[in-house]
């Protein structure tokens, strides 16, 4: 680390930390929402009920708009510090000027997309200039596809994007020079160690392209990149109008009497947490191979520990953690079923 | 301020937070007792609400000190967590249970009634010290590790840390002397456990109990420790020599240590009085009841003095007996000096957070743990 500041005030840290809370206040809402419907369709509770669904209006609606202000500034940092993510999320093959946005296509989720056949998507339906107006703030702005990074382009800026190709050869220099540096320093050779330092420091911006092979070991899996975004996007944009609609139900209509709106309160409850885990995978398939961007690659960050404990490991917390939930959400229902205890 | 300066500046408050970790274990101590303690639903009730009043401490305190190593010696915090892998899985997994097992056990639709989420208690009261009193003990013992910093250039396996078997980690418990102070600190915090449950919970027949307890825990625990720290006192240790980085053994180490550094001397026989005045006290005073406070600094103060023992001084602090060369020293294994500074200011903030703690415990304590409190109140 160079700078404390940079990584505590680091805009997409920001931004990350405010969408994941918004959208967490979201669920919080949701929840409520869903709690407050179950009673007043069973006719109980009814006047904290009503009051509670307002309060999740409120909270609900703002948490919405703010979750899709940080989404969409998210998506513009990701543009410029993670593209192969925005593009593995339009399924954009090959990029270009002016670029619409997917709303829906059918990608196979099942397997990896053939992005170098560039074979237009079925179905597609897309908002013209939108993905452009996402990344850059610009209706024409350029944004790159999943070919364009791998093979390198000419950014706005008039400088050229190295393609992976030329970055495996910076990233391969930086890691051989700083094995000859380790072995100099080790040796006493401080020479040989001196020259190299030039070496590290031109290519270190791709080191962790040295340890990558090929290009397509940096293509994320587009078809999960590609429906959790929809999912998410989807459902956050549901949340908007549901709770604009329950907003104005619940201060301009007697919302007990719209049964349909309680239904529905009570079936977004799961669409808030597949929202919200949507958003995880997103983050997290979309960044791969990456623990640290262009530095770090997955295989390269891993301990020796042998993928047999791993797996171990992995059913451990699954058995576990499956349990635990089967008994929170039992604990729940019962607490529902209950109700408050006024008073106490 | 120099690097050597940040390196002994958080070695010392690592020592320090695994130090109050140890105090804070009184938690797991006494809920290893929660079946002998209570003999009536109710009782138990009790010995669980009153440790449930304070878990939380001890399990940011473990988060913290597992944090302040990885951000200052975060070749120990790869080494150590990604080698003695199981070793680490079983603790995480027994803080785990014990998390959740304090909400649910007395709420309905638990599904799995409050025994076994008792029972889940005393199993992470057991295996946590044991456990954690077994991997601070490899600090003196030793590991079976690698560590290559060059790998990190190699193509084909580019990891630093390697463990040196299968076992990952599980191996520190055949070493007798790992087992031995993992027993010490289990009985150390049954001890911290009755002495703090003596405190807390008004109640005459768990206090009654908790008294017959305190002996025999406390003489088992004496047994092991005195054992343990003889032990070390007259064993080889793992030195380092500052000029070269060089690591060798030397005889008499540990002892070398504390005569060399006499203030740590004075520190650990204060703690050792400070303990032994705390449980002796309590056993001979009926009515005596601050004995928790006497243990609790008698303990964190030995605690501080055995783990500085283990880092300063030119000292690897965590041995490999796989490869002598691949030990770890304060030196070889921390953080950049900008790392440690900025860290070094925000601990500027530590006192503060003391402070928060302080009044935090005392405003959770203003209500007595009492049968009344736990049927009427908030409770677990």
């Amino acid at each position: 680390m160079v700078s404390f500041v940079d990584v505590a005030l680091s805009p997409f840290a920001i931004d990350k930390f405010c969408h994941t809370v918004t959208s967490s206040w979201i669920v919080g809402a949701v929840f409520v929402v869903a709690v407050s419907s179950y009673y007043l369709l069973k006719k109980r509770e009814t006047e904290l009920a009503k009051q509670s669904l307002k309060i999740a209006a409120c909270v609900g609606f703002v948490a919405s708009l703010l979750a899709g202000i940080t989404g969409h500034h998210s998506a513009t940092l990701v543009g410029k510090v993670q593209p192969m993510k925005l593009a593995a999320m339009e399924a954009l093959c090959k990029g270009g000027e002016s670029q619409s946005l997917t709303a829906i296509a059918l990608v196979n989720p099942f397997k990896q997309y053939d992005y170098r056949s560039g074979e237009e998507l079925a179905c597609h339906v897309s908002i013209p200039y939108a993905l452009s107006m996402m990344a850059t703030h610009s209706m024409h702005g350029f944004v790159p596809g999943v070919n364009d990074l791998l093979d390198g382009y000419v950014k706005a800026d008039g400088t050229r994007e190295p393609s992976v190709a030329e970055k495996i050869v910076m990233g391969k220099a930086a890691v051989n020079a700083l094995m000859t540096y380790r072995k100099a320093k080790t040796e006493g050779n401080q020479t040989l160690a001196q020259k190299m330092l030039p070496v590290i420091r031109a290519n270190m911006k791709y080191f962790g392209y040295g340890y990558v092979e090929n290009g397509d070991q940096i293509v994320p899996n587009i078809p999960l990149c590609f429906w959790s975004f929809r999912i998410m996007v989807g459902m956050g944009s549901f949340f908007v109008l549901f709770f604009a609609v329950l907003y104005f139900f619940c201060y301009r209509k007697e919302v007990s009497n719209a049964r349909w709106l309680l239904i529905l309160g009570i079936c977004s409850l799961p669409m808030a947490y597949i929202a919200s885990e949507a958003g995880w995978v997103l983050a997290e398939m979309g960044r791969q191979p990456w623990t640290i961007q262009d530095m770090l690659p997955t295989w390269v960050a891993v301990s020796d520990v042998g993928a047999s404990s791993i797996a171990t490991t992995f059913f451990l917390f699954l058995g576990l953690f499956t349990l635990l939930l089967v008994v929170e959400i039992s604990i729940l229902i019962k607490q529902i079923k209950k109700g408050p205890e006024y008073g106490k | 301020m120099s690097y050597e300066f940040l390196q002994h500046y958080w070695w010392f408050l690592v020592s320090l937070l695994g130090a109050l970790l140890v105090f804070l274990m009184f938690v797991q101590g006494a809920n290893t007792l929660i079946f002998t303690l209570g003999k009536t639903e109710n009782e138990r009730r009790l010995v669980v609400n009153s440790t449930g009043r304070k878990w939380e401490f001890t399990f940011t305190t473990l988060v913290t000190f597992g944090g302040a190593f990885f951000a200052s010696f975060p070749l120990f915090y790869s080494t150590s967590f990604g080698g003695a892998y199981w070793l680490w899985m079983i603790i995480l997994f027994s803080f785990v249970i014990q998390a959740v097992s304090y909400e649910f056990q007395n709420k309905l639709g638990n599904l799995l009634g409050t025994r076994t989420f008792q029972t889940f208690l005393i199993i992470n009261g057991v295996l946590g010290p044991v456990l954690l009193g077994g991997a601070v003990a490899t600090f003196f013992n030793g590991s079976n590790f690698i560590v290559d910093k060059g790998n990190i250039t190699s193509m084909v396996q580019p990891v630093i840390s390697r463990w040196a078997n299968a076992s990952h980690g599980l191996d520190a418990l055949l070493d007798i002397w790992n087992v031995v102070l993992g027993v010490a600190v289990f009985f150390l915090a049954r001890v911290l456990g009755l002495l703090y449950i003596i405190n807390n919970v008004e109640h005459d027949n768990i206090v009654t109990r908790s008294r017959k307890q305190l002996g025999l825990n406390t003489a088992v625990f004496l047994a092991f420790f005195l054992s343990f720290l003889v032990h070390l006192l007259l064993k080889d240790g793992f030195a380092y020599d500052p000029q070269t980085g060089l690591i060798f053994i030397e005889s008499y180490k540990y002892l070398h240590n504390l005569l060399s550094m006499w203030y740590l001397t004075l520190v650990l026989l204060v703690g050792v009085v400070s303990l032994l005045y705390g449980i002796a006290r309590t056993l001979f005073s009926a009515n005596f009841k601050y004995g928790i406070w006497f243990g609790g600094v008698g303990v964190v103060l030995v605690v501080l003095v055995l783990l500085l023992c283990a880092g300063w001084n030119n000292t690897a602090y965590y041995p490999s007996n796989a490869d002598l060369q691949s030990s770890l020293t304060i030196a070889n294994s921390s953080g950049s000096v900008f790392t440690l500074t900025a860290m070094s200011v925000v601990s500027l903030l530590i006192p503060f957070v003391l402070v928060y703690i302080f009044a935090a415990w005392r405003a959770i304590d203003r209500k007595s743990i009492t049968e009344q409190e736990i049927t009427e109140d908030e409770s677990y």
